[in-house]
């Protein structure tokens, strides 16, 4: 029969049982792959964010009203405190 | 393992680690309510969002080497030895996993694998807990202006590299600091908080303060938090946290006595060396009290202060909260907010450093201070249970705090934070700090609430 992992029975002397878990062996692979995964996370939200806050820096110079924008803030702010 | 007593040793640690990291789990739910409550509405989601998500970042950092760091670098190497082997830390081991210990796990005895295959997940798990709170020091320090993807790299540089590699030198019963200085912090004044505070200073000197903080002649304007109530329930689950640290830097059963001939079991600090719950529990307690009374004087019973205040005094008596008399921890603590407040302000005024929630006063000023009183006050103390060790001294403490803030803390993240603010990704640009670091987020609900608006409004029209 096919099996993923090393254990023939729950009942076998505990002593002879060691990893638990499925496709013992791949450890280094499954490493390669999380750790390409989380660099390119890194990678991704600093580009991404960059983009973004660089464009959106850009669209509030253009659009002239940081002021109003601002004053709206402000207003929340307050009502905030008010809460 | 294979008897009643081995067998009830181990998992009996290994549950109480298990429970340990659910307390200390309350200071990141205390940590992002408290900044959450600080920050203005506007930055209000950034803030949360850039504090949750150094869960993950930290995580993989710590679980790929953080851990391995922890036992390999216990000689420097270099100073008392060269690298250590530690074999269940590396990364994919399979003693990184779920393993019945039965059958020796690679580069392992029987004995090692079987007892490691019961604590390596919860000793890693609590080690990682001590590693988020370290990258939500920072948080709070530099909310506002910062950008996340900038704050997540400094974040993984202290809390899965610097300050593991700390705790391998200092705060382990065989690291080169507590065998060559004798370094003495059982509840981590300094390997915690003194690194935490000092990598948050260098970080802010970069970063520059909030628009609007300082008045042309430098002094500081105040900007109040948008909402008291989530500042304090967000102290009061970092109290409550701060328990399950302190629960976590003990081994909790352990033959104090092994080569006596008689079995003597006692709760330990991470140095093994003996202490009882009971008297750590006085300690800190009696520390919290001390700092919240002098604090609530200093600010004229400012809630943030008060509160702030009882965790620096716990954190500056964390050093020797093992062995202090409660009168001492009261003292020790009180002391250490004092010292902590008054330096914040000054820093603030001199170098017109904006730190939102005094973190670099709280976690490293108190953290500092509380590792160079532990020198005077324990001098001459044994500082491992191996006698060839250094004992406590206050040289060898002072030279440890400056490891810590300096050392470890200041310069590395002086450096990364340096070479971000040069490629321009450290701070967010000037319009969108104005506005508020959530501007599009919001301004992309506005049109969701618009359009459903719009679609409720021509519903009620067809009805009529």
């Amino acid at each position: 029969m096919t099996a993923t992992g090393q254990i023939e029975s729950w009942v076998e002397n505990p002593l002879n049982i060691g990893p638990l878990y499925p496709f013992v062996g791949w450890e280094v692979t499954l490493f390669v792959l999380c750790f390409a995964l989380c660099a390119a996370f890194t990678i991704w939200k600093i580009v991404h964010e960059k983009k973004q806050h660089d464009a959106e820096a850009q669209d509030l110079r253009q659009s002239g009203n940081v002021v109003d924008m601002l004053e709206s803030a402000y207003r929340d702010y307050v009502s905030s405190k008010r809460d | 393992m294979n008897d009643e007593l081995g067998a009830f040793t181990v998992i009996f640690t290994e549950f109480y680690y298990w429970v340990m990291i659910v307390l200390m789990f309350l200071i990141h739910v205390g940590f992002c309510l408290y900044e959450v409550g600080v920050c203005r509405p506007k930055n209000t989601l950034n803030t949360l969002m850039k504090n949750a998500m150094l869960i993950p970042v930290i995580t993989v950092g710590f679980f790929f080497f953080g851990w391995w760091i922890y036992f390999a670098f216990q000689n420097g190497p270099g100073i008392t030895g060269g690298w250590k082997s530690a074999p269940w830390a590396e990364p994919w081991h399979e003693l990184m996993g779920p393993h019945m210990g039965g059958t020796a796990a690679a580069g392992m005895s029987t004995e090692d694998t079987m007892n490691w295959s019961r604590l390596n997940g919860v000793f890693w798990g609590a080690f990682l807990l001590f590693s988020w709170t370290t990258g939500s020091i920072l948080s709070g320090a530099v909310i506002e202006r910062i950008r996340s993807g900038a704050f997540w790299l400094l974040a993984l540089l202290v809390g899965s590299f610097t300050w593991i590699l700390d705790a391998s030198w200092g705060w382990s019963d065989s690291g080169w600091m507590v065998k060559v200085l004798g370094y003495h912090d059982a509840y981590a004044s300094g390997v915690v908080h003194a690194i935490a505070g000092g990598s948050a200073l260098a970080i802010l000197i970069h970063l520059g303060p909030r628009i609007g903080r300082f008045r042309a002649d430098g002094t500081a304007r105040i900007i109040p938090p948008q909402n008291t109530w989530l500042v304090i329930i967000g102290l009061f689950l970092i109290y409550t946290g701060f328990w399950g640290f302190y629960a976590a830097c003990n081994i909790p059963i352990m033959d104090v006595d092994p080569d006596g001939g008689r079995a003597f079991f006692s709760a330990t600090t991470i140095y093994l060396t003996p202490t009882t719950l009971s008297g750590v529990t006085f300690n800190f307690i009696m520390a919290l009290v001390g700092g919240m009374l002098v604090a609530y004087f200093l600010s004229d019973g400012d809630p943030f202060w008060t509160f702030s205040g009882g965790l620096g005094a716990v954190i500056t008596a964390s050093a020797g909260n093992d062995l202090y008399y409660p009168y001492q921890a009261f003292f020790i603590g009180g002391f250490g907010v004092w010292c902590a407040y008054k330096l914040h302000h000054w820093v603030e005024r001199r170098f017109r450093v904006d730190d939102a929630v005094g973190a670099v006063a709280v976690h490293g000023y108190c953290g500092t201070i509380g590792v160079i009183v532990a020198g005077f006050m324990l001098w001459g103390y044994p500082s491992s249970p191996h006698d060839d060790f250094a004992r406590v001294t206050p040289w060898g403490q002072l030279a440890g705090a400056a490891i810590m803030f300096l050392g470890l803390g200041f310069i590395p993240c002086y450096i990364l934070a340096g070479i971000l603010k040069w490629v321009g990704l450290l701070r967010m640009p000037v319009e969108v700090e104005l506005v508020g670091l959530d501007h599009l987020r919001r301004m992309e609900e506005k049109g969701q609430i618009e359009e459903l608006v719009a679609a409720e409004r021509q519903a009620f029209q067809d009805l009529c």
